[in-house]
């Protein structure tokens, strides 16, 4: 039994509050407490479980609501390694392995790669898997932002993927393997800088590094509200999304920054969006393994964009953005993205 | 008026086990009991299995009985027992030569029990306390003594016995030497009935004496209180006995998903409803944590206590576990024959002697078949639809020879796979298909058979579920049978309440009595 599953009583504010709730019904999904609580009392089942353990999308909403602070989300990911096993890993999770296998990125590499210049600077810039293979937007303009705000920095030579994929399927061998290999690569630097909200609680959670995700950077150290903004012609609504592992678990301090460095911008206008913070399907692993139930979250979120009549969803996230866009409806860029197209 | 070869009364263990013996003979039996099954000691013990090494020192009687009668069940009731095995370990404040006498007891009882280094022993258990001394591994088990009465009633009905509860005798009628008729009543609608027995067998556990009384007869009876502590989660692998005298909080057993603490022991003057208190608890709690400190750790979610009926020549711990059959012709009742004290490990044995006396006064030589006749056959795995094979092994465990009809009323009605206890993974179907059921009158009854309400929220999430099942099928109040049954469940609770417990009470009763308007008696017994 999980040391605190005594501790829960069913006040079912866990239950309400998972998005995988809203869509898949108690019914067909057990949800947090069913998962972390009933289960890990029941450790026969866990086998059985095994496809509802991997819809939890991560996004630890549950533990933020639940009124003894359980840690939820930490207990499901540990029955995913107590179950884990490679021949039964999901479709998307087995490609997962096969590319940290091959190429070290937990997603078939891009044709080419951004090319690291070496330098001695001593904030080291992680772009982690999506920025540099699938929306290298996020890579350049984290960069260029960088550059604008004077900020000298390197990217290293070489890296692995920061393990957060491996640890969502469960595979703590291989997350072991990438986090030493990462240690090893990420040598001499003072300061650790992220784009993507997963891989700066992995840095924390599973490697103990203080890291900074790149709005806390541009906001605490490069002051970023300094910088001059081009004039702009037209007025757009912004929703502004917040990524789970960006407003739980880095803080939601990241997300004031967010809101404010945008609301700073000529022509934009912050709309209110309904459960802003309600996981968007982009976490867990749960793209890959259950690609249905991250499309209807993905969908929900849009909707909710709607009703707000945001012209525009912003999300400091790559998984958020890759995942949104899916549903597609409203337009969702990368907040580094849509920044540094409005600095000078 | 109706006529039957035995009478049986009591539906404990005992009980059973002589109903179902004697059925399987041919008799032609009637068991009544007055309560729900399970009512006194066998529904109150901590579900243990004994190899037979708690008794070997000071009791090598029923050591003997337990290490041979243990086997036996093993092999016909495998379904309710969790093969888990046990150790017992020491401590420094025991007595150093214990373990000596321990062993050599064990070697002469025909206990099997194997002497293991204290690394080996925490190897097996890593949650004891690191202060051990000497330490043994046995073949403790964990049985579900409610799994084995009901699979007993069940297996004695399929033999052709007539099995009734609710039904208190009110009146035996004796005439010439012995028992002519017996009159009883239905506990609840009131209705009286009568019955001739050729033979009447008292299996009314504490409560024998009064029984005996009604038939003029004398018959001793050492009533004992035992307290037990019921644990969220499992906190040991297999049992976990104090290598010591027999003394309170001596054994930790896992059960289902609980740990059970047990055991204290206080004579009482006359049998009768018995609750645990605060201090047995605190007693209880403190010995088993010096085994296991994990325990403290443990949110206590329910006490309860259990009413044992001893051979009367000693009292207490000094008492022998052993049993006695009694028959009352020398007292001039020649068709009474009385069983008393024993353990739940010796049930089968205590039944058979039973049975082999009263049919020695039908003038019947058949001999029972108790030991061979497994309760029911295992025929493996079932493959089931869906989700139902997660809970298949679950629902065999809790019901035995009753399992095809249990996942039958699971598959076949609507939402019948829904998990409606979180804590104990009972499913709708379950509910449903005691509801339904003939013996199954209040609430309590649908706990002690599918245990939805047994687990940590202690009916908080199932209450309204469970009564929903149950009041459509009964003219009764179903406001009062929700009170009632909260009620009873407090008496378990207030013992225990504090920390997690208490907060989980606290939401309880928001929901069901802030919403509903219930009174619920906060008295203990």
């Amino acid at each position: 039994m999980a040391p605190f599953a005594n501790r829960c009583i069913k006040c079912d504010s866990c239950q309400k509050a998972c998005p995988v709730v809203t869509i898949e019904g108690l019914r067909s999904f057990s949800g947090p407490r069913g998962l972390a609580v009933d289960s890990s009392r029941f450790p026969e089942d866990a086998e059985a479980l095994r496809d509802n353990l991997y819809k939890c999308t991560a996004c630890f909403r549950c533990g933020d609501v639940c009124p003894a602070r359980l840690p939820l989300t930490g207990q499901i990911m540990a029955l995913r390694r107590s179950i884990f096993a490679k021949d039964k890993a999901l479709g998307g999770h087995a490609r997962i392995l096969a590319n940290i296998d091959q190429h070290r990125r937990s997603i078939e590499p891009a044709a080419r790669r951004p090319e690291a210049k070496p330098s001695d600077a001593k904030l080291l810039y992680f772009p982690g898997c999506i920025a540099e293979n699938r929306l290298p937007i996020i890579y350049q303009s984290t960069a260029s932002l960088l550059t604008k705000g004077k900020a000298a920095f390197r990217v290293p030579e070489r890296w692995s993927c920061c393990g957060a994929p491996l640890e969502k399927v469960g595979d703590s061998e291989r997350l072991r393997l990438v986090r030493e290999e990462n240690l090893r690569f990420f040598d001499g630097f003072e300061r650790l800088v992220t784009s993507c909200p997963g891989c700066t609680t992995h840095f924390i959670q599973d490697y103990g590094l203080e890291p900074l995700h790149t709005i806390e950077l541009l906001y605490e150290v490069v002051g970023v509200r300094k910088l001059p903004a081009l004039p702009s012609h037209r007025k757009v609504k912004v929703a502004l999304h917040q990524p789970c592992h960006l407003a739980r678990t880095v803080g939601q301090h990241v997300i004031d920054y967010a809101a404010e460095i945008l609301q700073r911008l000529p022509g934009v206008r912050l709309v209110e969006m309904e459960d802003a913070d309600r996981c968007c399907g982009g976490g867990g692993g749960v793209v890959a393994g259950h690609p249905d139930v991250a499309l209807a979250l993905a969908k929900a979120k849009v909707e909710s964009a709607k009703r707000a009549k945001a012209d525009l969803i912003v999300a400091p996230c790559p998984f958020c953005v890759m995942n949104i866009s899916r549903a597609g409806g409203v337009e969702t860029v990368d907040f580094t993205n849509f920044l540094d197209a409005r600095l000078k | 008026m109706a006529r039957v070869e035995a009478l049986v009364i009591g539906g404990g263990a005992t009980g059973a086990g002589v109903a179902r013996d004697l059925a399987l003979r041919g008799v032609e039996v009637l068991l009544l009991e007055r309560g729900d099954f399970c009512n006194g000691a066998s529904g109150g013990n901590h579900g243990m299995l004994h190899s037979g090494a708690r008794y070997a020192v000071k009791d090598p009687g029923s050591a003997a009985d337990c290490a041979s009668e243990s086997r036996v069940l093993r092999r016909i009731a495998p379904y309710c027992i969790e093969d888990c095995g046990g150790v017992f370990v020491s401590l420094p404040e025991d007595d150093p030569t214990y373990p000596d006498r321990f062993e050599r007891a064990c070697k002469s009882t025909g206990v099997v029990y194997s002497p293991l280094t204290v690394q080996e022993a925490r190897g097996i258990e890593p949650e004891l306390s690191p202060e051990i001394r000497s330490a043994f591994s046995v073949n403790d088990a964990s049985l579900d003594p409610f799994a084995l009465v009901l699979g007993n009633m069940e297996s004695a009905r399929d033999a052709g016995a007539k099995v009734l509860n609710y039904k208190s005798i009110q009146s035996f009628k004796v005439g010439r030497g012995s028992i002519d008729e017996v009159i009883f009543r239905d506990a609840v609608t009131g209705e009286a009935d009568k019955v001739k027995p050729e033979v009447v067998v008292n299996a009314a556990g504490a409560w024998a004496g009064e029984l005996a009384a009604m038939a003029r007869v004398k018959l001793e009876v050492q009533v004992d209180k035992g307290t037990m502590v019921v644990i969220d989660g499992r906190h040991t692998r297999g049992l976990v006995n104090r290598l010591r005298s027999p003394t309170n909080g001596d054994i930790v057993v896992p059960n289902h998903s609980s740990t059970i603490i047990g055991t204290t022991s206080a004579p009482m003057s006359r049998p009768g409803p018995a609750c645990a208190t605060k201090e047995d608890v605190q007693e209880l709690s403190q010995q088993a944590t010096r085994i296991c400190p994990s325990l403290a750790k443990g949110r206590a979610v329910r006490a309860y206590a259990g009413i044992r009926a001893l051979s009367p020549a000693a009292t207490g711990r000094d008492a022998s576990r052993g049993y006695q059959v009694v028959e009352h012709s020398r007292q001039g009742v020649d068709n009474l024959v009385s069983i008393l004290g024993g353990k739940l490990t010796t049930y089968r044995l205590m039944a058979e002697k039973t049975a082999d006396l009263a049919c020695l006064t039908l003038g019947s030589t058949r001999s029972g078949r108790t030991a061979q006749a497994p309760l029911c056959e295992d025929e493996g795995e079932p493959h089931l639809e869906g989700s139902l094979q997660m809970y298949s092994r679950r629902i065999w465990r809790k019901y035995g020879p009753g399992r095809e009809k249990v996942l039958a009323a699971c598959a076949q009605r609507s939402r019948g796979t829904e998990v409606v206890c979180s804590c104990e993974q009972v499913l709708l179907g379950e509910l449903e298909h005691f509801a339904a059921h003939p013996d199954v009158r209040t609430l309590s009854d649908l706990t002690r058979r599918t245990r939805a309400g047994m687990g940590y929220c202690q009916s908080g999430m199932c209450a309204l579920q469970a009564l929903s099942s149950l009041a459509s099928r009964t003219e009764q109040d179903p406001k009062r049978m929700l009170e009632e049954f909260l009620s009873e469940r407090w008496k378990g609770l207030s013992p225990v309440l504090e920390g997690d417990q208490l907060r989980q009470e606290v939401l309880k009763r928001y929901l069901l009595t802030g919403t509903y308007h219930l009174s619920i008696r906060e008295g203990g017994c």
